[in-house]
């Protein structure tokens, strides 16, 4: 089990990294591990200069820019994970939900954490839903995993989920336009057509998806109340 | 300059730093700003936050310009207010240009109308106009009319009126601000380009080249920023 301190150390770094880059930090950053996963849930962070974009509309520029800057901080990130934990980052996300202010960053570890959540969620109904959702917006993934992270949060990674048309795409070099298209299409989907309040006995706050083209995986974080 | 308006200007400048410090999250190094024939200059030195560095390192120019103008536009909008009312001075238009390379800025303010004296020319200012006429006719349409309205041994400004074309003039119509600026910024790398032949005539070194566009008034406006060092 990973010792809180740690948690909080970890938390810290990120927040004070968020602040010294966009010029403000979040409200709160809060750090949990599980098995392979480590989720830093940030809460309450849009810079200032995101801000004015956003209000005329400019979303598309706040994520290309954020997803730029976000991919040259998580490599800091990952070594400080690396060290506190003492062990390998083979994998990282991230994703941001801009209208309710929220973003995760998703590290996957070499080897599994200690630890194990206890919860009344009827995991196979809850693959069986996502497998549901993805087949309405592209294909049923080959594989889908579970791992509960707390009560509150649990995350969901689906492999084998490109379709022909989006192996071309990323081939050509559109995988921008993809990531953002799918972003989009994806959310809206598992907002509007999941049933997972029922599955979870509790409203979901935050959808997070984010995508290893490459590896053809995602992976999907619930945020609950 | 008025000796008297030394405080305001200070106090502008301040004001600035701190507008651009609460937007950006990170304020300039230095802010300076000078009122001349009632147009105001801020020269701001090491602006870049490291958000845009790291866009900057990513050669992601048109998207670190674009989130600095999005946001500078509406910085502007608060000062110009603030600067008006201390200056007594109702200033209209604005324009700013950003240097990565050298991590410096110019905002200009105008008022409406400007009572312009008039400038006699000596031999080596005319020569130095045709220069900048024959440099300009490779990057733009040729100009109307190209005057000097300001200089001092650390500046010049040139005004080359009449520039634009109808294409220009309906993509700034329609908003197409993405595909001007590039533009303004190949007319930059134009001018800097012979920069060495500007500084032969005016035996000054060029340490900065500044280029705004006045597209509501058909004009570019060019400004030179001289190093302390003579050639």
């Amino acid at each position: 089990m990973v010792e809180q301190k740690k948690l909080d150390y970890i938390s810290s770094y990120i927040s004070k990294l968020l602040k010294k880059n966009f010029g403000r930090g979040p409200q709160s950053c809060q750090t949990s591990v599980c098995k392979k996963y480590v989720i830093a849930y940030v809460r309450g962070f849009v810079a200032p200069m995101e801000e004015v974009l956003l209000k005329e509309g400019h979303a598309k520029d706040v994520d290309r820019a954020r997803r730029l800057i976000m991919n040259s901080l998580i490599e800091e990130i990952k070594g400080v994970l690396q060290v506190s934990l003492d062990v390998e980052v083979i994998e990282y996300y991230h994703d941001w939900n801009f209208p309710n202010n929220t973003g995760i960053f998703i590290f996957t570890l070499e080897k599994e954490e200690e630890g194990h959540i206890v919860n009344d969620v009827d995991i196979p109904k809850l693959e069986k839903e996502i497998a549901r959702i993805s087949e309405l917006v592209q294909k049923v993934p080959d594989e889908i995993y579970t791992c509960p992270i707390t009560p509150s949060i649990y995350c969901v990674e689906r492999t084998g989920i490109l379709i022909q048309i989006e192996k071309a795409l990323i081939e050509r070099g559109f995988e921008q336009e993809l990531r953002y298209t799918k972003d989009q299409l994806e959310k809206s989907y598992f907002h509007r057509h999941g049933d997972f309040e029922e599955i979870f006995h509790k409203q979901v706050r935050d959808i997070f998806i984010d995508w290893n083209f490459h590896g053809n995986k995602s992976v999907l974080v619930f945020i609950l109340f | 300059m008025l000796n008297s308006t030394q405080p305001d200007l200070l106090k502008l400048s301040s004001n600035f730093s701190k507008m651009l410090k609460k937007r950006f999250g990170k304020g300039p190094e230095s802010c300076l700003t000078v009122l001349n024939k009632g147009r105001l200059y801020i020269f701001i030195r090491n602006f870049i936050t490291p958000a845009e560095e790291v866009l900057i390192e990513n050669e992601e120019w048109e998207l670190a310009n674009h989130f600095r103008s999005a946001v500078f536009d509406s910085v502007i909008q608060e000062f110009i207010t603030k600067a008006s009312k201390v200056l007594e001075i109702d200033f209209k238009y604005f324009f700013h240009d950003w240097n990565y390379s050298s991590n410096t800025g110019l905002v200009f303010l105008e008022h409406l109308h400007v009572d312009e004296e008039k400038v006699i020319l000596d031999s080596q200012s005319n020569r130095f106009l045709k220069v900048v006429e024959e440099i300009g006719l490779q990057l733009h349409k040729k100009p109307e009319e190209i005057r000097i309205f300001m200089n001092t041994h650390n500046m010049c400004g040139i005004e080359i009126i009449g520039i634009q074309t109808h294409l220009e003039t309906l993509l700034f119509k329609n908003g197409n601000s993405h595909f001007l600026q590039q533009h303004l910024t190949h007319i930059k790398q134009g001018y800097l380009k012979h920069k060495k032949q500007l500084e032969s005539i005016l035996n000054y070194s060029v340490d900065d080249v500044f280029v705004m566009c006045d597209y509501e008034r058909n004009r570019y406006v060019l400004f030179l920023i001289f190093s302390k060092k003579v050639i």
